[in-house]
């Protein structure tokens, strides 16, 4: 069924289809064989990222981005995001497989995965990762479907002096929820602001720090950034000779877990389905935290908390379908109010500003056919991704025997060619190469990049809304309380900012440090 | 006194808050009632300061400098000057000759696999890539002095 003219279009003509018609509407232009054909490479590539160690979610988006820009909006969009919660299902993969986490999310899975595949069951710990990510993709995707549309609608009251309270809000639970200390994620932010204040200024006109460099006038893009950060910083922090682990064969007729596993498997899936998309929603290293967080609550509920760490199903499949929840629940700030949560939100919302489409309030009114076509793709994807990661675990298995010597040559090609594709600007290449160095040296020193390119990413928004604020109210800051939506945000961002101060002034070892630990391989602090 | 990792990352932060203000010039901050374009970078000048100060002063808690790993360094070097060769090669040479170039030389000169195993590797990536990106995905790239 094609979409009508006015959705194809693009225009809000007789838009008034509830949310059931819209998401039919959208499975017209999900199931259009072109697009079908984009969710799948992204599916694919997305596993592959994730199967990978040392190739994130974002460098595979960022390096991937150029190749999109022959598409429309909504082809673009599907591709990219099928990488992003692709990277989720295949990140399992290589936890399980080597005990090595493919995607940082998977961090958790490495702890019962590896357990269980030494024991014999990997086949059946893939399973029950993919069947999970599956259940909780599907779960969240239509909670996404109930929850993006309505807040859309909210948000259309806001004016700057919200978008300035929303923002700094995104910031402040940023820092709240990382796991590195409140000063350094804030001082990372900050730095991404003031990278995001480069080029000329938009109200005025006026260069800045461009120091004479023409190609500085449109700014620091989040391209060259985002795949100098993430691509080439980790390319230069991972010798060859530190990936060579071994590797654990499945066999394809282990695959099916036993009538036990799956029960023991379906609560841990349930809540960790509900549990990360409610943490995706929130600005952070979403996914990150929804795994740990569901680790955690798993082992208390468990009824064998003592084999926790010795291949409990429960370990795999409540964090495995948290992260891929959380992944979902990400796209709800980032569709519905132009917000993003974290590096790979902020990216995914650059590449649709490229194709000219602005994600936020108006996305669902303006572009219904990327917004809702989006959407039902997702439904579609995670089906995509349960039938390619069950029965293609063997070829992932020989993909992971590549040796790393070969692979990085490989990603450093796309790095220069994917940001050389963005704007044809070599000068844009010359910054992923700082960026590059920047990434190596900040993981030397603790700092995580993820901070500063979000910050890039809202500099914009955040300038133009408080300015435009102070200018209406004739610079009286009162302006951000006396507006009940952005008093709101603006107390819960402090009473946020105060809990982080109160835990760091008094070194307390709250649930952050436990992940910092689990993260660097403690993961007896789970 | 020991030398601290955060005594290092809060000294060079706090250096490049004040240089790049001293660099500023004379952007206008503007008042509260009409912001100028200085607005936003001096807060965010100013934020960097404060963040990189409380690293400085809660810098005890961090492990020594000295103890830093270093071991990746000669990796992260050899890489970057790959990285850098390859990039100002780019346009003058074209993606074919210097993308070449970049994989073979890594993998010979930096992963010390056999030259005729690089090079063979080196041809069928470029060359795939090029098709790849030329013909399905429509996406030009740059030419060489020899048109390709």
């Amino acid at each position: 069924m094609p979409p009508p003219a006015s959705l194809a279009s693009g225009k809000n003509e007789d838009w008034d289809l509830d949310t059931f018609n819209s998401l039919m509407l959208g499975f017209s232009v999900a199931f259009q064989p072109d697009v079908l054909f984009y969710a799948f490479i992204g599916c694919l590539v997305g596993t592959l990222v994730g199967v990978l160690p040392g190739v994130g979610p974002l460098a595979g988006i960022s390096i991937l981005l150029p190749a999109t820009f022959g598409l429309d909006a909504t082809k673009a969009i599907v591709m990219l995001a099928g990488i992003y919660y692709g990277s989720q299902y295949g990140g399992s993969t290589t936890s399980i497989l080597m005990r090595i986490p493919g995607e940082a999310s998977s961090v958790m899975t490495c702890i019962d995965g590896f357990a269980m595949a030494q024991k014999g069951r990997a086949g059946a710990a893939l399973a029950i990762a993919a069947v999970g990510s599956f259940v909780a993709g599907t779960l969240s995707v239509l909670a996404l479907t109930l929850v993006a549309p309505p807040l859309a609608a909210f948000a259309l009251k806001f004016g700057p002096p919200e978008y300035t309270a929303l923002l700094l809000l995104g910031l402040v639970f940023l820092a709240y929820m990382s796991t590195t200390s409140l000063p350094r994620t804030l001082l990372m932010a900050s730095i991404g602001l003031l990278l995001g204040c480069i080029g000329i200024d938009t109200m005025s006109g006026q260069f800045r720090y461009a120091f004479d460099i023409k190609e500085l006038a449109d700014g620091i893009g989040i391209v060259p950034v985002a795949v100098g950060l993430f691509g080439l910083g980790e390319i230069l922090s991972t010798p060859a000779r530190s990936m060579d682990a071994k590797i654990i064969s499945p066999r394809l007729a282990d695959l099916m877990p036993t009538r036990a596993e799956w029960r023991e498997a379906t609560p841990p899936i349930l809540r960790g389905s509900v549990l990360g998309f409610l943490v995706g929603i929130v600005p952070g290293s979403a996914h990150i935290i929804s795994s740990f967080i569901s680790y955690a609550l798993e082992k208390r509920l468990s009824k064998h908390p003592e084999q926790f760490g010795h291949g409990a199903v429960a370990g795999v499949a409540g964090p495995e379908s948290a992260n891929n929840a959380a992944s979902t629940g990400a796209f709800v700030p980032m569709l519905a109010l132009g917000l993003p949560t974290g590096p790979v939100t902020a990216v995914l919302m650059a590449a649709l500003l490229i194709h000219g489409v602005p994600p936020g309030p108006t996305l669902v009114t303006d572009h219904p056919q990327v917004f809702w076509g989006f959407i039902a793709s997702m439904y579609v994807g995670n089906l995509m991704l349960l039938a390619l990661n069950l029965p293609l675990v063997g070829l992932f298995v020989m993909v992971l025997r590549i040796p790393y010597a070969y692979l990085y040559p490989l990603i450093l090609m796309f790095c220069v060619l994917g940001v050389y594709e963005v704007s044809h600007s070599i000068v844009d290449v010359w910054i992923m190469l700082i960026m590059g160095v920047v990434g190596y040296l900040l993981r030397k020193c603790d700092l995580d990049p993820a901070p500063l390119v979000l910050g890039l990413v809202i500099a914009p928004t955040l300038e133009l809304s408080f300015r435009q604020a102070l200018t209406m109210s004739g610079g009286d800051f009162s302006i951000f309380v006396r507006r009940p939506i952005s008093a709101v945000l603006l107390v819960l961002a402090a009473l946020l900012l105060a809990h982080s101060i109160s835990t760091l002034l008094t070194a307390r070892r709250d649930w952050r440090r436990k992940l910092a630990e689990a993260e660097a391989g403690d993961n007896k602090s789970a | 006194m020991i030398l601290r990792r955060d005594h290092v990352v809060g000294g060079v932060l706090l250096a490049v808050a004040v240089l790049t203000y001293l660099a500023s010039g004379d952007l206008p901050a503007g008042t509260l009632g009409s912001p100028g374009p200085g607005m936003l970078p001096y807060i965010a000048l100013a934020a960097i300061a404060l963040f990189a100060s409380a690293l400085l002063v809660s810098a005890r808690e961090s492990p020594p400098f000295a103890e830093t790993d270093w071991s990746d360094l000669p990796h992260a070097v050899s890489v970057t000057v790959a990285a850098v060769l390859a990039i100002a090669l780019y346009e003058p040479l074209g993606f074919l000759i210097t993308m070449l170039a970049l994989i073979s030389g890594v993998l010979a000169l930096i992963e010390r696999v056999a030259p005729w195993r690089a090079a063979v590797y080196a041809l069928a990536i470029t060359f795939g890539t090029k098709l790849l990106l030329t013909t399905l995905l429509k996406s030009p790239l740059p030419q060489g002095p020899f048109g390709f």
